[in-house]
């Protein structure tokens, strides 16, 4: 058995033993303690997806989000700048914030008035004689250092973080395709995302994100579907003989590329869908119904997962949020596309709907079986070492690994990433808007 | 409707597209049109509770040949994931079926494959406050069409996990028979566990 008596104590050493170049210990799922650790060294300790621009596209717009479990608030301000404010009161910690969107010129406690900038920098106080230097800034609320990426957020609470390009690295790219398929490069987020949650820790959806494998076995209801419409989905091709990559990068991000899977085309693989036939007979009619139009209705057929907390899938953004140990939220927004024709985005509303119906349940069922497999003490390690005999570097892309339908070899890269942030000491600190000397940070 | 994604109208909208605006726009004014009704119909309230009571026992008892014969075949359900500005083609749904994919959700639940559902969960829906009216012709009703509200407790057990949540809904019925249905549950903006289970 592994002993795990105090993480702070000597965390190299101990959290070191947890994970191995061909396992994970159980304990990375199942132990309050590693999971309060990740919710700082993690979740804050490194760059977490907040949002996207065309949420907030206006001065004083907003949407409560969550950085790991602190709740945060993603607001724009009147010079278009972004900010990822602290969801808590400067006074007494109360949260500030309960509206899920909205826009607003400023914020104000209910419990004793106190209000707040969009940018977090405290404007008023009642009785502002009780303080001597109630505005020298030392009451504006925390925030997290803000980085945007061609329209997407992202946060960080990391004491000395890494520039977001240089975090992206090598994923970057990828993430500039997904973008660029949408004409002109514009994406509209919907506004009401679906939020369904599962009892299993987080890393078992990242485990399963790039788990090209699973689909075949895990989904085969689906597939199976597919089949009845006479359309074989990339998910139910012999998955010994489905030609996917897999690249696993540095920092834990990883893609898995089915194109090479479906010849036809991403819009090849899907079954009629409610209204489909008339909204492609709209298309036809109009001379766009070519197939890189139709294609654009459903997903690249790459998924891109950027640790710890996004996952681009088909037309969604999955948003892994950590709620404890046991329980996490995934929430899914859809993404438009304001530059393709109507019949594109109302084409990706009802495909969206479809492997919400009948695939995600699927997932979310083998996640709450592993998590309660997971609890038999004595059975400590999970093996991660599927694909790797066969991996390669790739050629074309220092540090970065390919592998076919069935390599773990994404897992074994985010493990390592999450071995390095966890073992790191104090990650994390909150930014204030102004400096206030003797004011903790 | 308009997506409000689009910052300018389409160039040309074809009879297709016009066709599928309707439909949605349709349901999005079936929830306005009941949430601005006033006192309902009591005989046609009378008259149409027991479809929609029945219906809750079909579902309930898994007999979905019996409900899917008292639909049409253009009938639709939605469950948007917005109960309190719903839109069928400008947001987000839970799901929004047409009568294919209906039946692909009743072959799911004989699918020995589809793993969220083996074994099987005990769904109980519990349906009050019924209230009617005949349909407004400005819905584009039929005369023989009716507007049916009413409250759900939708209770589903499996695996020793009881899951509980309440919600209205709102039927379209024309000579009796299913229009659409219409399922409102706030519980979908808190969080919810999959429910790859509902009808």
């Amino acid at each position: 058995m592994v002993d795990v008596t105090t993480l702070d104590d000597d965390p190299a050493a101990h959290i070191g033993a947890l994970v191995t170049p061909d396992h994970v210990h159980r304990r990375l799922y199942t132990d309050p303690d590693i999971f309060a650790r990740e919710m700082t060294h993690v979740f804050g300790g490194t760059w977490c997806y907040v949002g996207h621009e065309s949420e907030v596209p206006a001065a004083g717009d907003f949407v409560r989000r969550s950085l790991g479990t602190r709740p945060v608030v993603l607001t724009r301000d009147g010079d278009g700048t972004f900010h990822v404010i602290l969801n808590r009161c400067s006074h007494r910690g109360t949260l500030l914030v309960t509206e899920e969107k909205g826009c607003a010129q400023a914020f104000t406690c209910p419990y004793h008035g106190w209000r707040f900038g969009v940018d977090g920098r405290l404007r008023n106080v009642p009785v502002p004689s009780s303080y001597t230097d109630v505005h020298s800034g030392r009451f504006d609320i925390g925030s997290a250092l803000v980085g945007v990426h061609r329209g997407f957020v992202f946060a960080t609470l990391a004491t000395d973080p890494v520039d977001l390009d240089e975090w992206l690295g090598l994923a970057m790219p990828w993430v500039d395709a997904l973008i660029d398929r949408h004409p002109g490069g514009r994406l509209a987020v919907h506004r009401t995302p679906l939020r369904y949650e599962y009892r299993a820790n987080w890393k078992v959806s990242w485990d399963n994100a790039a788990d090209g494998i699973h689909a075949t076995f895990a989904h085969r209801s689906y597939n199976l579907l597919g089949k009845t419409a006479d359309t074989h989905t990339v998910l139910a091709r012999n998955p010994a003989a489905t030609p996917i990559v897999s690249r696993a990068f540095p920092r834990g991000h990883a893609v898995v590329d089915q194109r090479p899977s479906i010849p036809g085309g991403p819009w090849s693989t899907m079954r009629p869908m409610p209204t489909s036939n008339e909204l492609v007979a709209s298309l036809t009619d109009r001379g766009r119904a070519e197939p890189g139009v139709l294609d654009l209705a459903t997903g690249s057929m790459i998924n891109v997962s950027l640790f710890p907390n996004l996952l681009f899938v088909g037309n969604q953004l999955m948003v892994v949020e950590p709620l404890a140990v046991d329980r996490t939220r995934l929430s899914v927004y859809l993404v438009g596309a304001p530059g393709a024709p109507e019949e594109v985005d109302l084409l990706r509303l009802r495909v969206d709907e479809d492997f919400v119906s009948f695939g995600t349940p699927d997932d979310f069922d083998m996640f709450e079986r592993i998590q309660q497999g997971l609890l038999i003490p004595e059975a400590e390690w999970i093996d991660t070492s599927r694909g790797a005999a066969l991996d390669t570097d790739d050629p074309d892309a220092v540090g970065v690994v390919l592998g076919d339908v069935a390599t773990e070899a994404p897992i074994r890269s985010y493990l390592s990433e999450w071995t390095r942030l966890m073992c790191r000491p104090s990650p994390t600190r909150q930014r204030l808007s102004r400096s206030a000397a003797g004011v903790p940070t | 409707m308009t997506s409000s994604l689009y910052r300018t109208p389409p160039a040309e909208v074809t009879a297709d597209l016009s066709a599928v605006r309707a439909r949605y726009d349709r349901l999005g004014a079936d929830v306005a049109t009941v949430r601005g009704a006033g006192v309902s119909d009591p005989a046609v309230s009378a008259a149409v509770a027991p479809l929609v009571f029945a219906e809750a026992r079909w579902l309930d008892g898994h007999r979905w040949q019996d409900w899917l014969a008292w639909c049409d075949d253009d009938t639709m359900v939605w469950v948007p994931l917005d109960v309190t500005h719903p839109a069928a083609g400008d947001d987000q749904s839970l799901f929004l079926d047409d009568r294919r994919r209906l039946d692909e959700r009743v072959w799911r639940f004989g699918d020995p494959f589809a793993w969220a559902l083996v074994p099987g969960g005990t769904v109980v829906r519990s349906v009050t406050a019924v209230e009617a009216w005949p349909c407004p012709a400005e819905s584009g009703g039929a005369p023989d069409e009716v507007l049916v509200s009413s409250s759900v407790t939708i209770q589903y057990v499996r695996l020793g996990s009881v899951w509980t949540t309440s919600g209205h809904q709102i039927h379209r019925l024309r000579a009796r028979r299913l229009v659409h249905k219409i399922l409102l549950l706030p519980a979908l903006s808190a969080g919810t566990p999959h429910l790859g289970w509902l009808m």
